[in-house]
């Protein structure tokens, strides 16, 4: 005979099964989760032991948090037990200018592209003549790239500038100053080609006697120094910037 | 026929809560790795950023200083900063700009100075007297916008918890020659623990002025040095920062370069004598306290990748991940040299922050390393190339 099950105790036989099962999956999971992370901790652990000083993540931020506050905190009671002086209200101290020395110098101007420069007076300007490659180009030196040299003309009154640029014709990799002759330079790339430039008609020449009659570096007009103005950011070609953020808002108005 | 019923109801069940069970899982990771107010899932190649709009971060200008320029005007150039700036400082946002000189050199036998992105030795008390002038500058402006409180002469206080204008002094560690390949015991070296001494002195004398003018609250002075491994050694480098380190106990910013491989290669070679353990140390560790201000000049990315490698390598062992709060671009210097493009090396702001934010994410074990609000600073030459 068989026995009828009421549908009640049927509906009440799938819900303990339904929280049966639900229990068992989480302890499941919860077993999973702590050996995964006993694991990933071991894994850390060995990494730390190749360490030159015994750190943890946790010891290592909460020395960092420490000394960063005592930094901002010692700066804050400096600031407390400071009797302030009004600042001057006019005439900033000046610096007297380096003189303006000629000859052949390293250009100590990384990281622009140069190695070495010429200084010298032109027409009684200030005229300097930078020799280089192209950026980033000098540790690649099995394949060369074009020679530069960039030629700076300040005015006689010092308040007016122009920058000139010259690129080789042949790939002979960065560019070395290496004498100057009545204002020709003799310059050596990389390729150890020898080649030179007049400085009084701006032009690479074939040799250091070599005359030419192209007009020389005239002097520059004199005009009023002005602050730096704030240039846009150069965007690649087809990109959009977020609106309102560049360039820089250049004006404001006071606050009441 | 009903306990099948019942059977395929408790598979169905079962299937169904295992389901529901691996959802929460991840929600909950999703919830315990939040900070920031931003949340990872790890290894899930997805992120859910809290909240979901990022306000753009703000950049500021910063400088490679040339002297020798008859035009070069510190003070106006201050004045012209402050009025730019004006936005983040009302908004309370941090900012970061670094006034830079280049090669550090010995001007005299009593004297130390830095090169000037020219042939000239300029020396660290007329360097010292540049920057007082842009500070006053940048404070006369905000002050004449907005007055400061009693004892205040740097403009209104828009922010109390901290201080906003970080103002970082640098010089780079180049050891001299063409390309700063120099060997290591070259005579050219100037980046030695008395110049790192000289320069620490500097910090603490213009923080000395920026207090007792009354601008403390507003402006922060920071020792700084654009580290790149292939200009000089990892041992001169320490031996300057050790300089610094004993004489000034202001923050420092590395705003150099990784030169490290594409992504985490632990056995991978590094220029001279550097390592990620001692790239990590110049960024990172140890006092004074330090930060990277790392340098993403490159379309491609790599920039961003090797920084991801470096902080995965603190990460391993035993550092944690470095959090980068800001960043370095040289778009406008490239605008003004037009020669950047062909190197690839003119990332915008908002295209470096992309790329880092990339790059860290693209592993759980650095992500969320750039704070939400980074600050970002972009390279010019002042007043020109």
């Amino acid at each position: 005979m068989r026995h009828q099950k009421s549908p009640t105790l049927s509906i009440l036989s799938i819900i303990t099964g339904f929280l049966a099962l639900i229990a068992l999956v989480i302890i499941v999971s919860f077993a999973f989760k702590f050996l995964v992370s006993s694991s990933i901790g071991m894994a850390l652990s060995t990494a730390t032991a190749s360490s030159p000083t015994e750190v943890t993540p946790t010891s290592f931020q909460h020395w960092r948090e420490t000394a960063e506050a005592a930094v901002m905190e010692t700066h804050f009671a400096l600031i407390a037990m400071t009797t302030v002086t009004p600042p001057p209200t006019c005439c900033p101290p000046t610096n007297t200018p380096e003189p303006f020395v000629t000859g052949i110098f390293e250009a100590h101007v990384a990281p622009r592209p140069f190695a070495n420069l010429w200084k010298g007076m032109v027409n009684g300007q200030q005229v300097r003549v930078y020799a280089g490659g192209l950026e980033g180009t000098y540790t690649d030196t099995p394949n060369l790239t074009k020679g530069v040299l960039e030629v700076h003309v300040t005015s006689p009154s010092l308040d007016n500038f122009e920058s000139v640029r010259y690129e080789t014709s042949e790939l002979t990799g960065w560019l070395e100053i290496i004498a100057e002759d009545h204002y020709v330079l003799t310059l050596v790339g990389q390729n150890d080609q020898t080649l030179y430039f007049d400085v009084l008609t701006m032009q690479f020449v074939d040799s250091l006697t070599t005359t030419v009659t192209a007009p020389t570096i005239t002097p520059l007009p004199p005009i009023t120094s002005t602050a730096i103005p704030p240039t846009p950011y150069p965007f690649p070609e087809g990109y959009t910037p977020p609106p309102g953020q560049y360039p820089p808002p250049l004006t404001s108005t006071p606050l009441p | 026929m009903g306990q099948r019923k019942q059977i395929v109801i408790l598979v169905f069940i079962f299937f169904t809560s295992l389901v529901l069970i691996t959802r929460i899982s991840k929600d909950s990771q999703i919830a315990e790795n939040g900070e920031n107010n931003t949340a990872h899932a790890h290894g899930g190649g997805y992120h859910l950023y809290l909240p979901l709009i990022i306000r753009s971060p703000f950049t500021t200008s910063s400088y490679y200083m040339n002297h020798s320029e008859a035009d070069f005007n510190p003070p106006e150039l201050g004045q012209t900063d402050a009025v730019n700036y004006l936005q983040a400082i009302q908004s309370g946002d941090r900012i970061i700009t670094i006034l830079a000189w280049g090669q550090p050199c010995k001007y005299s036998d009593t004297e130390w100075g830095a090169y000037e992105y020219t042939d000239t030795c300029y020396r660290v008390s007329n360097i010292q007297i540049d920057i007082q002038n842009y500070i006053s500058g940048f404070c006369a402006q905000l002050q004449n916008i907005r007055p400061g409180g009693s004892g205040q002469y740097c403009g209104y206080s828009y922010n109390t918890q901290q201080v906003p204008v970080i103002i970082g002094l640098g010089v780079d560690n180049c050891i001299g020659g063409l390309n700063c390949a120099n060997p290591p015991g070259s005579p050219t070296n100037a980046v030695t623990y008395e110049h790192g001494q000289a320069w620490g002195t500097m910090v603490q004398s213009i923080n000395s002025y920026v207090i007792n003018h009354g601008y403390g609250y507003q402006i922060f002075v920071a020792g700084a040095m654009d580290i790149e491994a292939p200009w000089n050694t990892y041992t001169n480098t320490k031996a300057w920062l050790d300089g610094y380190k004993d004489t000034c106990w202001r923050n420092f910013y590395n705003y150099g370069t990784c030169d490290c491989p594409d992504g985490y290669q632990p056995y991978a070679p590094f220029a001279r004598d550097w390592s990620y353990d001692r790239i990590h140390e110049v960024s990172q560790r140890g006092l004074p306290v330090k930060y990277p201000l790392p340098e993403i000049y490159h379309t491609d990315g790599i920039d961003a990748r090797r920084w991801q490698g470096l902080s995965l390598w603190g990460y391993l062992n035993g550092y944690s991940k470095i959090t980068f709060q800001e960043l370095l671009t040289q778009s406008r210097a490239c605008s003004q040299t037009q020669n950047c493009d062909l190197y690839n090396t003119l990332n915008t702001p908002i295209m470096a922050i992309q790329q880092l934010r990339e790059a860290l994410d693209a592993d759980w074990r650095t992500a969320d390393g750039l704070v939400p609000y980074s600050r970002s600073t972009d390279m010019t030459w002042y007043p020109r190339p």
